[in-house]
């Protein structure tokens, strides 16, 4: 009960909650609000999960060998550093003002960083796991997936993590770069127009209220599953 | 080389760098053999291990391992760890179960839980590492070299985290369990009392760089207890040569 309560989900939920409902009661959102919402939504939940099975994934086939690892890293250091809003209008040109451009825009923004940090969590791996498995006749394929994935979980995770805040950040860049005629992003972008403050502002607490909602139902979860019930954070 | 010798090791030199760790380590541990090493604090008797499992190089000299020209790592080495080196994402049973992958999944389950009572931890069986002591954790470590019957246990510092009761017992339970086994045991101690109860050979290294100083049979005869003259008088002397090296006047 107590749990209940305090957890913060409940609370956020709750504030996001009571928030729409006095946005559609004093009409300062359109009652298209639940649909730009489930746009949004929609395209991140897509490019994210895309992202983390195909970044996890090379992630994965690159750290079998330290030489690629220890080379492809500062690459992948570089390209974290660019803000996934500046490759917007390359994809603009590129592939044109679709749907698609959002969807890879959020794909870029967690993909290095789900690859950098699980190449990461992999060098931090303690040694002496490898150790105890190389006596247990560990081959290559079993030393990556039972040793150095459950080991680096929590740098993984980090990836992950920062993974929803850079795709959300992509995603709502992109929607207000014009690349999409629906979303929170686009919300915003349109409320600027017709000088609608109280819808902007709204806008702008719905954006961080999901964003930290996503996060938290996401990794949160998965953190109590795994790293914290291992004692490894 | 035949199988007549469980380890061989020939002039073996390690440094790390500068570091000059192990100096021309000579000896030879025969089946079925146990063998226990005292050392002063940091001299290399971990490094000394992990060159017979084969985790490590020697910088020269050379370690042959059963019927291997060179020491490399695999299922004929059973290893406890000094920081226990359990994985964290796995139950106790998962972790005793790691060295079984090839085993059917009854059969495995059968030999972990075997093993996890001849610790006295089925109880712990679906605990996760987090939730258990230090000395429950070496337990653990003990059962999962044993599960998958190495012909080599190397053993460093395996009862350095348990009170003096459960310590004692499980002393005697190593020797049982090792009773009727031919395995040879390389093991890691700073318990004068533990090298004499549990050796065949006692060997006594000195401070880094580490060589052999001291190297001893003990022969109780079949009883083996913690008293008694010939006891006393091993202890005694071990004693000595340790306390030369650590620099302990008397
Ligand atoms: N991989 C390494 N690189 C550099 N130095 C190392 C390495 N491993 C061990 N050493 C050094 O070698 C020396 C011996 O270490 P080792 O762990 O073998 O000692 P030990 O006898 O097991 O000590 P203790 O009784 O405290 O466990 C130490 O000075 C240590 O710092
Ligand atoms: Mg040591």
């Amino acid at each position: 009960m107590n749990k209940i309560v305090m957890s913060r989900e409940v609370t956020a939920l709750v504030a996001f909650g009571i928030l729409i409902a006095s946005g559609l009661f004093f009409n300062i959102v359109p009652k298209t609000v639940f649909s730009h919402i489930g746009l949004s939504l929609y395209r991140m939940m897509t490019g994210y999960i895309i992202s983390i099975i195909v970044g996890t994934t090379l992630a994965v086939i690159l750290g079998m060998n330290i030489y690629i690892r220890t080379a492809v890293k500062p690459l992948l250091s570089f390209l974290m550093s660019i803000p996934t809003i500046a490759w917007v209008p390359l994809l603009l040109i590129i592939i044109g003002i679709n749907e698609q451009s959002i969807i890879i825009a959020i794909f870029l923004g967690s993909f290095f960083a789900v690859v950098f940090n699980t190449l990461e969590g992999f060098d931090n791996v303690p040694q002496v796991y490898f150790r105890a498995a190389s006596v247990m006749n560990y081959g290559r394929l079993h030393m990556l997936l039972r040793i150095a994935v459950p080991a680096s979980f929590n740098g993984i995770l980090v990836g992950w993590k920062l993974g929803i805040a850079y795709s959300w950040r992509a995603l709502v860049g992109a929607e207000m770069l014009g690349a999409a005629t629906g979303g929170l992003g686009y919300l915003a972008f349109a409320s600027r127009k017709f000088y609608n403050l109280g819808m902007l502002l709204y806008t702008l607490a719905f954006i961080g209220l999901l964003g930290y909602l996503l996060n938290r139902f996401i990794i949160a979860s998965i953190e109590r599953k795994t790293v914290r019930k291992w004692g490894i954070t | 080389m035949g199988n007549n010798v469980s380890v061989v090791c020939t002039n073996v030199t390690k440094n790390f760098g500068e570091l000059g760790v192990l100096e021309d380590i000579n000896l030879t541990v025969q089946p079925g053999e146990f063998a226990v090493f005292l050392g002063p604090s940091g001299c290399g008797k971990s490094t000394f291990l992990s060159l017979v499992a084969g985790f490590d190089f020697p910088s020269s000299g050379n370690i042959q391992v059963m019927d291997m020209d060179q020491a490399k790592p695999g299922k004929h080495v059973g290893f406890v760890f000094q920081e226990y080196a359990l994985f964290p994402w796995k139950t106790v049973l998962g972790n005793v179960e790691s060295g079984l992958l090839n085993l059917e999944k009854a059969e495995r389950l059968d030999r972990a839980m075997f093993y996890l009572e001849k610790v006295g931890l089925e109880d712990f069986a679906n605990e996760y590492p987090l939730r258990l002591s230090g000395g429950m954790k070496q337990r653990v470590g003990i059962a999962r070299a044993l599960a998958y019957d190495p012909d080599i246990l190397l053993m460093d510092e395996p009862f350095g985290a348990l009170d003096a009761q459960t310590r004692k017992y499980m002393q005697q339970e190593l020797h049982r369990i090792l009773e009727g086994f031919q395995k040879s045991v390389l093991f890691v101690t700073h318990s004068v009392l533990e090298a004499v109860y549990l050796a065949d050979t006692v060997y006594v290294m000195s401070k880094r760089p580490a060589r052999i100083v001291y190297r001893e049979e003990i022969d109780l005869g079949e009883e083996r207890h913690y008293t008694g003259d010939r006891f006393l008088q091993y202890r005694e002397e071990i004693l000595h040569y340790l306390n030369a090296q650590t620099g302990i006047s008397e």
